[in-house]
């Protein structure tokens, strides 16, 4: 008897996974194309359309090439469903690097974009986010960094930023966005994508806000076809050459491929709209207030000699004085000398020290002109009412309600100690 | 059967009548030899015995010559011949018909004399048979390398050379009602666990069968648990491995006419010991039996891990690796689920075939596994390049633990289909069951776990890791109950001089 | 020569003491919901409740060795009363079970994988828990070491891989929805955690050394508040105010591994610790409700009965995953805290009618003398 009832078992065991596995959720590899990179954008009718990019592998050994599909719907999920209309695979969201939201779609609330992936299993809370200072669309459509993969990418260059980056941006993840929003009084601030168009070859200057990138998007918008814009060429040649005019092979649409780059941050309102934007040293200045700054460079005037200074350390300390209302910042910093217009041979401390004032009242400015902006824009994008909310809960109850206006209560107090050190092996 | 019908048959002084009652008892054979001659006295005699199983040179020499030469003019008496007459070492007496028979069919040779009513039944063995070499299974680098043979005589005495004690036993015990084997049962009988000893003996006399012709017929007979897939008596073919199995309280079962010998009871992580792992630096055993470990894990569950992934949880995966499966499974025609089946059923047909070939030919049926395999399949788009990889990391990791390859073999093939069709919950499933069922096993009345899960802290120190030496200094717990192996030993012997010189 | 299937070593038996209270873990977040970060704090309720309860038990066991809950219950209230209140028990028992077992389910189908119907999950949960159930005593136990050990080593990778996403701010600042919340949560985790406690006095009295069993109990309690301390404090440092939108925070929380391009999504990690716990939390439930419907010591009934309550245990979780919102519903919720207190109160019911019937017995003797 006992034999019988095991061996029963067993066979059970082993038919069970037949009749009943029905593998619901199982998907095949080769039934399944990755998704990379996600852009959000509203159209003229309110409609979302999602600008998805996905990998196309067909051959080993090969790096493939990205293809873009565009879908619109009533949401986002609504949308992505549609796109499966002009797939032939099943979507995979799983290696998601970034998501990007058009301008227009930023300006009426980001949240509604972020929760969907944010809570679906599959991606990962770690993707970036980003707002198109433009079309997100134009953007995926575009060439980034020297990867195939815009959005891949797009993850790398903010990501880079932390450890040895310009400094002026910070990447900010989904669940960074939602652990944000939920923090009171703070306002959230997204890193801004801008298209440069490779024609336009302009510098920096033009700060190309959206200029170029809205012809772009009108010329696509016409239907949800797709256009493979493979990088035939190797992507050595990375600093936007003059002659990728002809990059988009095989597509019919006759369309300039520009570079995307990292513009800036973002700002947004309580309720998770677009505020403003901030550009270059107020970026900087968010990122100092933040304690978030790495590696910045700051350049300094010095008898008609600029001196460009890279930082090594930064540690910034508020102190708060509720009776009398007053904010004392503290700020140390170490800083080595990296380039100069003519060589200065500095032989004594006391160029230094010279140096080293001049230093500080450049960082003490640029601390409080952001604090006049956040308070000029009512928006706590320096966070400092989180220490607040922090670590003086008490105080915060009294002014909860009104955080951003009651900033311009307390006098600023700043304090910078720079440590100057010459080297000659930086950079 | 024939034998225990004439067992009160005593013998005649007639010695045509015993010549007689031989005919009737054995069938005619072709090598049953029952030769007549006279002493140097004129006396009949008779010589009886198995053509091929006996020395004939020693025969000769010890037997025939001294016979025909001893003239004189009396009869003989049987004890005259056995003290005086005959230069054979081991000689019985014996009036029992039955037992005569039986022992020339072992191979002994039977001396009847006229008007004796006793027979001389004397050991001039000698058949053909292997010499001691270096076995296939087991081997080392460093360690001995003699290896058991078919000949239970010889392994005893093997056993004997490595065991000088008195407590060493070695017991005779016979099975099989045709066949009529020898088994022998080697313990030491101060640290052997006596409960163990009953039960194996309670066992091998349960045995009733025609014929054992080799160990593995008696493992599967005395067995706690036939249907399981992990084996819980161990199997080894040298002879350093036996005695280090019965130092620890085990008992070895030789069985004449197999090379393999059996050991009771064994455990779970016996699966996991090397030989070598004693003979060589501790750390570096260690290292091994870590590898080992996770090759018995790689080797259970990679495969099922794979698809289980792959089919539902591609999340996992990094999206570089995940990016070249893609491309290497866009062109193939099967599921993964499927390939990975089919591949592993593929492999072990290979691998029968090979095992199962002369040498020669078996290298040429592995030449043309690897091509088709390695080659054709993936370079014509059947099978993607990963799912070979995986077969081959599961084949290679389930050979460093060949005890447990019967068991990994089937199991791994169950587990493929539960991580194909529920998924990682399928796979868990399927592990928990697994431990489960190893928590349940008990091979002869010890735990099959035994250090780790009846957990024991000396035990512990010879499972995944292997402690120095010194260290190891109790015999595992459950198998014997006299624990201590060692004396009080320092092995840091340079330490110990310089403190003396201090001191 | 076949050793006794119903004893157990000491450090089995605080194994088993852990693996009931491990299986708390996920149900902790659902009711932490109302304070948010400050779900953490309410360990130290919980902890000192869990010491309290460990002095009543080590009284109990101290004081009737070697009777069994059964015994004790027959003691208190009498041969009938006694058998009244074990099918309570019994009824109250397979409640919890059924909900354990379905935030289990609901675990894997939260894990992308929610086509695949429901009442597969629990044929195959069954089927493997009345498997391991039926083995015995002595087997459970011994998985349990093993279990607990499997868990205790994941919940330390877990830790060590999330480590970058700890954020110790996301806990600040302390009390934020003010000491009274964070008390009824902690009461809420007592009651949760300890739920099913009163069924180790179905085992621990047939310790090899009955001697041991106080000391046993206390360990096992201390495993599990180590447990539960880590994984408490790294899930609301990982998820701050969000914890309250978790329902299965360990699994989600694997989702952010992210060490260079080695170590991503690990979340099988994550799934080993809380399906090993839950399981193994399945195995000992299962087997006390067969013990409690008097099924003792004979292993034909048991299986028996061990059949039975697994095939109701399965049409309680597919009747229930009907009625459920999900996971997260609070109503079975606040049904399995009621349980919950109904069993802790049975069991303090019990322990005081026993020490009253020993004070009147003590009494007696002394007016003899």
């Amino acid at each position: 008897m006992k034999k019988v009832r095991i061996i029963t078992l067993i066979i059970l065991l082993l038919i069970l996974p037949f009749i009943f596995g029905g593998c619901w959720d199982k998907v095949e590899l080769s039934n399944m194309v990755i998704v990379v990179g996600l852009g959000v954008d509203l159209d003229a009718n309110q409609q979302v359309k999602v600008t998805l990019e996905c990998s196309n592998i067909t051959q080993m050994g090969s790096s493939g090439e990205n293809v873009i599909f565009t879908a619109t719907g009533d949401t986002m999920y609504d949308a992505i469903r549609n796109v499966s209309l002009e797939v032939n695979k099943k979507l995979f969201w799983g290696h998601l690097q970034s998501l990007v939201i058009g301008r227009k779609a930023a300006e009426q609330g980001v949240e509604q974009f972020l929760t969907l992936a944010y809570y679906t299993q599959e991606t990962s809370p770690l993707i970036n986010v980003f707002i198109a200072e433009g079309n997100a669309e134009d953007v995926f459509r575009s060439k980034a960094g020297v990867g195939i993969y815009v959005g891949k990418s797009l993850a790398e260059i903010v990501n880079n930023e932390k450890s040895y980056g310009s400094g002026k941006v910070y990447p900010i993840t989904l669940e960074e966005i939602m652990h944000e929003s939920v923090t009171e009084g703070v306002a959230i601030s997204i890193p801004t994508l801008a298209v440069e168009q490779a024609s336009g070859g302009s510098g920096g200057g033009g700060s190309s806000s959206g200029g170029g990138s809205s012809s772009g998007g009108e010329s696509s918008s016409g239907g949800g076809s797709s256009s493979g814009s493979g990088s035939s060429s190797g992507g050595g040649s990375g600093s936007s050459g003059g002659s990728s005019s002809g990059g988009g092979v095989s597509s019919t649409q006759t369309q300039q491929q520009g570079q995307v780059k990292v513009s800036g941050m973002a700002v947004l309102k309580k309720d998770m709209s677009l505020d403003f934007m901030i550009k270059d040293k107020e970026c900087l200045a968010v990122l100092c207030w933040r304690n978030l700054a790495n590696s910045f460079s700051v350049v300094v005037k010095k008898d008609n000699n600029m001196i460009n200074l890279e930082n090594a350390r930064w540690k910034l300390k508020k102190k708060w004085d509720f009776k009398d209302k007053v904010l004392n910042v503290t700020v140390s910093t170490h800083m080595y000398v990296v380039e100069m217009d003519k060589y200065i041979h500095f032989s004594n401390r006391k160029d230094l020290d010279d140096l080293e004032k001049k230093t500080e009242e450049e960082l003490e400015k640029m601390l409080k002109d952001a604090w006049e902006k956040s308070i000029k824009e009512k928006s706590d994008y320096l966070f400092i009412g989180e220490e607040l909310h922090n670590y003086h809960n008490l105080e915060w109850k009294k002014f909860e309600k009104k955080w951003p206006e009651k900033m311009q209560d307390f006098k600023l107090n700043v304090n910078v100690k720079c440590d100057i050190k010459v080297t000659r092996e930086a950079v | 059967m024939t034998v225990q019908k004439i067992k009160k048959g005593r013998l005649s002084p007639d010695i045509d009548e015993n010549i007689l009652q031989i005919k009737e008892t054995l069938a005619e054979g072709l090598d049953v030899v029952v030769r007549r001659f006279k002493l140097g006295n004129g006396q009949l005699a008779v010589a009886f015995y198995i053509d091929g199983l006996v020395n004939k040179e020693v025969m000769g020499l010890d037997f025939f010559a001294p016979l025909s030469a001893a003239d004189r003019d009396g009869r003989w008496s049987i004890e005259e011949i056995k003290d005086r007459l005959l230069n054979v070492g081991d000689i019985k007496c014996t009036d029992d018909f039955a037992l005569i028979v039986d022992l020339v069919l072992q191979g002994l040779t039977a001396l009847f004399v006229e008007g004796e009513t006793y027979a001389l039944v004397m050991e001039m063995i000698k058949w053909q048979q292997r010499s001691i070499d270096e076995p296939n299974t087991d081997n080392v680098i460093r360690g001995p390398r003699e290896g058991f043979v078919e000949t239970l005589r010889i392994n005893v005495s093997m056993m004997r050379r490595k065991i000088h004690h008195k407590d060493f036993v070695a017991e005779t015990m016979r099975v099989g009602r045709y066949s009529n084997t020898d088994i022998c049962l080697v313990y030491i009988s101060s640290i052997v666990n006596n409960d163990v000893l009953a039960e194996l003996k309670r066992r091998l006399k349960k045995i009733d069968i025609d014929a054992i012709l080799d160990s593995g017929g008696v493992e599967q007979l005395i067995e706690d648990k036939p249907y399981s897939f992990f084996p819980t008596i161990g199997i080894t073919e040298k002879p350093d491995i036996t005695a280090a199995k019965i130092l620890e309280g085990r008992v070895a079962l030789i069985v004449d006419g197999s090379p393999i010998v059996l050991t009771v009871p064994m455990l779970f992580v016996e699966g996991l010991q090397s030989p070598e792992d004693y003979y060589s630096r501790f750390y570096f055993a260690s290292f091994m039996r870590i590898l080992r470990v996770i090759a018995l894990f790689l080797s259970l569950f990679f495969p099922a891990i794979y698809i289980a992934v792959v089919g539902y949880h591609q999340q996992m995966i990094p999206i570089s690796l995940l990016q070249t499966m893609l491309a290497s499974e866009a062109t193939t025609p099967f599921s993964t689920g499927l390939s990975v089946l089919l591949i592993s059923i593929i492999y072990e047909l290979l691998r029968e075939s090979s095992v199962r070939l002369p040498k020669a030919v078996g290298q040429a049926v592995s030449i043309v596994g690897a091509i088709v395999l390695g080659q054709a399949a993936v370079s014509a788009g059947l099978i993607s390049a990963p799912v070979l990889i995986v077969l081959a990391v599961t084949v290679t990791s389930s050979f460093c633990t060949v005890a447990f390859t019967d068991a990994t073999t089937i199991l791994r093939l169950i587990f493929i289909i539960f991580g194909w069709t529920l998924g990682l919950f399928g796979v868990l499933m399927g592990m928990f069951i697994l431990v489960a069922y190893l928590c349940s096993v008990r091979t002869f009345g010890v735990s099959y776990l035994s250090p780790i899960s009846p957990f024991n802290r000396q035990g512990i120190k010879d499972t995944a890791l292997r402690f120095p030496l010194w260290e190891l200094s109790r015999r595992p717990y459950d198998l014997s109950l006299n624990r201590r192996r060692m004396g009080n030993m320092q092995p840091p012997f340079g330490q110990e001089e310089t403190t003396d010189e201090k001191s | 020569m076949a050793k006794n299937k119903y004893v157990i070593e000491s450090y089995q038996g605080s194994s088993m003491v852990a693996s009931v209270c491990f299986a708390a873990l996920v149900s902790l977040f659902l009711v932490g919901y109302d304070i948010k970060h400050d779900v953490w704090l309410s360990l130290t309720p919980m902890i000192l409740g869990g010491t309290v309860l460990a002095f009543i038990f080590s009284w109990v066991l101290k004081n009737f060795k070697g009777e069994d809950l059964l015994q004790l219950n027959d003691k208190a209230f009498g041969k009938i009363g006694g058998k009244i209140v074990n099918w309570i028990l019994l009824f109250l028992f397979l409640g919890i079970s059924v909900f354990e077992i379905l935030t289990a389910i609901y675990m894997f189908s939260s894990l992308d994988m929610w086509s695949t119907p429901i009442i597969v999950y629990i044929i195959f949960v069954m089927i493997a828990v009345f498997y391991c159930a039926s083995l015995g005593l002595e087997v459970i136990a011994r998985m349990s070491t093993i279990f607990v050990l499997i868990i205790i080593l994941a919940v330390i990778f877990d830790t060590l891989v999330l480590l970058p996403s700890f954020h110790l701010d996301r806990i600040l600042p302390i009390a934020e929805y003010g000491w009274k919340g964070v008390g009824i949560t902690g009461g809420k985790f007592f009651i949760l955690q300890y739920a099913m406690l009163p069924a180790v006095l179905l085992f621990l009295p047939n310790l090899r050394n009955r001697a041991d069993a106080p000391r046993a109990l206390r360990i096992g309690l201390m495993i599990a508040g180590f447990y539960f301390t880590i994984a408490v404090l790294r899930d609301s440092m990982i998820f701050g105010d969000l914890v309250q939108n978790e329902v299965f925070p360990t699994l989600q929380a694997m989702r952010r591994v992210q060490l260079g391009t080695d170590l991503s999504r690990v979340e099988l990690g994550g799934l080993l610790a809380v399906l090993a716990n839950k399981f193994i939390f399945s195995c000992i439930g299962l087997y006390s409700i067969s013990m409690l419907c008097g099924c003792y010591h004979d292993s034909k009934k048991q299986k028996k009965s061990l059949a039975f309550f697994a095939v109701i245990i399965a049409v309680g979780v597919y009747t229930l995953s009907h009625f459920a919102a999900g996971a997260n519903d609070q109503m079975v919720v606040k049904y399995v805290l009621i349980a919950g207190m109904l069993i802790l109160a049975i069991f303090l019911l019990t322990v005081i009618l026993l020490a009253l019937r020993r004070g009147l017995q003590k009494n007696k003797q002394n007016n003899i003398f």
